[in-house]
């Protein structure tokens, strides 16, 4: 009887040792993937890690996803605590600041077979990847949002207020656009029904990215691109602050205070006739309003002013610190230039591969205008303050938005405290 | 061999060790090293490096942190006092037996269960100036176009007044269980010797309700510094700087500009400033002087 127990148990035993064997024999390399919350590309993603999982079965990729506004927190703390991702997406606006804290690893050419950087550099539109190079060295495995900001117009806004569809490539006149959201905007019983223009009035960079192209195409910059000196006093950036302010409390076409929570959500559910965004709020706008004939015209121009529109992305980056770099780089090469089509079609994100930018407008006409706005677009302004100068920015909008008061006056104040940002 | 007395007094030890550790590392660990990290600059991933009181310094002559304490101060005025007034009102009024008191006080209640996320999302369409009710509302009046969360004169109050309709309710309930434990005796009596409802209140009821007062009052107050998510999701901050209060900019220093010194140096600012008004308020109260 008890012979019979200890062979018993040392069989028990010998299955215990063999299991933890396997296990260990067959422990599967873990990644670690992390982007911000999108529904349609944490699809996109699923996809591919399936397929990414089945060519190396001996891969596990621990996939997650952060609500946008907390992605960059979560990301810093875990690099803070030493838990970074292997793999993760961030936007160029951040990246100045995610290199001075050694967070973003060069790129590795091999995982993409080719020889060197500069040969990976062809892989791509012209100047597309600029944003994520210092010094000559680059430090992304690809584009995974390449973003310009156009008009999007509703159709329907415009056949009520009888005028014609704007030309799709030929950006038309500042002074052209006011009139056209005057037009468009509808006020009854002194209550705002529908607005002509509306932007994102609520982020420090969706602000930066409004004001900038337009500052540029007056000749000025809202930060100096070689001394990294903020501007926001400048007479260009006067005039741009100037105008917003105007379309609020002048020709009444917009109201910050009339948007509910998003400007496009506003403009899908008809609340706005014309606002800026970039090529993936067709598919946001459409999974909200399915129905709705939507438009797109180019960023508009200060008469004489020669055409400047502007440019973001979001980007695959590899952690230098990871475990598995060589794997980490295999991944992120894998998922960001072998999948456009995806990306395109269930996505709409655009990734800037040379080449292929007019299939996108085959696929989708409404390309058009952001493939011509494209052509005319310049990275926004890099710094390793970048969140608090637009938040400076942001601030000023936002005040001269909510009451008439002096623009100069408060640009001087936002000056101020955008050279005590940057530490002069 | 422990005397009795000896194995007692180890024993409450015992008892007491891990509510002290978890006190100790979970409270005052977290104080200690804010301190610390407010005499440092860091961007969070670097390593952080000393530099004094630099933090301190920056803090006290920049306009925005100058601002965001005014904010916050107005803020906590407007909203604390208001509380205390309706809350002890209300309490009083359902400190005595009428029909249907139960359902009210749920009713009353309900604000303080939504979730604050909601609640902030609710008022953000009640304030909105073409569709929110408030808007129907003061329309009937004639005040037309009202942006309460656009223009800077209102734009506190608009935060104010949905805070004091959620805090409210809990300190009711607080207080209305301070009335409930004060014998009836006593107010019986000073009837009875001919005080009007009045001075029984003035003279009894409130120097009895003095301890739950102090905590209505202490609590209400340190919630009220405490603010953010209002002001995170109505405003963030604006128009302008007009709803920037200080979480808000500790927020944004710390994790959306990496300047985690400077957001330390706010917090321990913020500390300081909390700790006097509590330790005031139980002077004011007159904590400790009691027999």
């Amino acid at each position: 009887m008890r012979s019979r127990y200890s062979i018993f148990a040392l069989l028990i035993t010998t299955a215990v040792v063999l299991l933890g064997f396997s296990g260990v024999i067959y422990a599967k390399t873990e990644l670690v993937y992390w982007i911000h919350g999108y529904e349609p590309a944490v699809v996109a993603n699923k996809e591919i890690i399936q397929q990414f999982e089945a060519l190396y079965p001996d891969v596990n990729i621990r996939f997650d996803y952060v609500p946008h506004d907390d992605f960059e927190t979560k990301l810093f703390t875990a690099f803070a605590a030493g838990v970074g991702p292997d793999v993760y997406w961030i936007a160029d606006n951040v990246f100045p600041q995610m290199l001075e804290s050694d967070m973003v690893d060069a790129v590795m050419p091999s995982a993409f077979g080719v020889d060197s950087q500069a040969e990976f550099e062809t892989l791509f539109e012209p100047g597309a990847l600029e944003a994520f190079k210092v010094d000559g060295t680059l430090y992304t495995a690809g584009i995974s949002e390449y973003n310009t900001l156009s008009v999007y117009y509703d159709k329907a806004a415009f056949r009520e207020a009888g005028l014609p569809y704007p030309s799709a490539t030929e950006p038309m006149t500042v002074a052209e656009f006011i009139e056209l959201g005057q037009k468009l905007t509808k006020i009854e019983k002194n209550r705002r029904i529908r607005s002509g223009i509306e932007f994102e009035w609520r982020l420090p960079n969706w602000i930066s990215q409004t004001v900038e192209p337009w500052v540029r195409q007056l000749g000025g910059e809202l930060v100096d691109p070689e001394t990294g000196m903020p501007q926001f006093d400048s007479e260009e950036v006067i005039t741009v602050v100037q105008l917003l302010q105007d379309l609020v409390f002048k020709y009444e076409t917009s109201d910050p205070a009339f948007v509910l929570q998003d400007h496009v959500e506003d403009f899908a559910y008809g609340r706005v006739a014309m606002v800026l965004g970039g090529p993936f709020h067709m598919g946001f706008t459409r999974g909200l309003k399915p129905d709705m004939e939507i438009g797109v015209m180019p960023f508009p121009v200060f008469e004489g002013s020669p055409r400047v529109t502007t440019k973001y992305s979001w980007a695959w980056m590899v952690n230098p610190h990871s475990r598995n770099r060589e794997l980490a780089w295999k991944f992120a090469a894998f998922a960001a230039t072998e999948h456009q089509g995806l990306w395109w079609n269930n996505v709409r994100f655009i990734q800037p591969l040379k080449g292929k930018m007019d299939q996108l407008i085959e696929a989708e006409p409404l390309m058009e205008t952001f493939v011509a706005d494209f052509e005319y677009s310049k990275y926004q302004f890099s710094s390793t303050q970048y969140y608090e100068l637009a938040h400076i920015l942001l601030q000023a909008v936002s005040e001269v938005t909510s009451a008439p008061v002096d623009v100069r006056q408060v640009m001087e104040r936002a000056q101020k405290e955008a050279l005590g940002a940057v530490g002069l | 061999m422990l005397s009795y007395e000896q194995q007692r007094r180890l024993w409450s030890i015992i008892f007491v060790i891990p509510a002290v550790a978890f006190f100790g590392i979970f409270y005052v660990w977290p104080i200690i090293q804010t301190f610390w990290l407010s005499l440092h600059q860091w961007n969070i991933v670097s390593v952080p490096k000393y530099i004094g009181l630099s933090n301190y310094q920056n803090l006290f002559t920049s306009s925005q942190f100058i601002n965001s304490f005014q904010v916050t101060t107005k803020y906590v005025f407007g909203s604390v006092i208001p509380v205390w007034i309706i809350a002890l009102a209300v309490a009083v009024l359902f400190n005595r037996e009428f029909r249907g008191k139960d359902m009210y006080i749920m009713l009353y209640y309900l604000p303080f269960v939504v979730s604050l996320t909601v609640w902030c999302v609710l008022w953000k369409i009640i304030y909105h100036p073409s569709f929110g009710v408030l808007t129907a509302v003061t329309d009937l009046f004639g005040f037309r176009n009202i942006r309460w969360l656009n223009d800077p004169r209102l734009v506190l109050a608009a935060l104010i007044i949905p805070n004091i309709w959620k805090v409210m309710p809990a300190n009711m309930v607080i207080l209305l269980a301070g009335l409930g434990s004060i014998p009836k005796e006593y107010t019986e009596a000073a009837k009875i010797d001919g005080a009007n409802s009045l001075r029984v209140f003035w003279h009894i009821i409130l120097p009895l309700l003095k301890p739950v007062l102090l905590y209505v009052v202490i609590i209400s107050t340190i919630s009220a510094f405490q603010v953010f998510t209002p002001a995170y999701l109505m405003t963030r901050g604006g128009p302008g700087s007009a709803t920037r209060v200080l979480p808000l900019f500790i927020y944004e220093n710390g994790f959306q500009y990496l300047r985690m010194g400077l957001a330390c140096a706010a917090s321990m600012v913020l500390f300081m400033v909390l700790m006097a008004f509590s330790l005031l308020q139980l002077r004011f109260f007159g904590f400790g002087k009691e027999g």
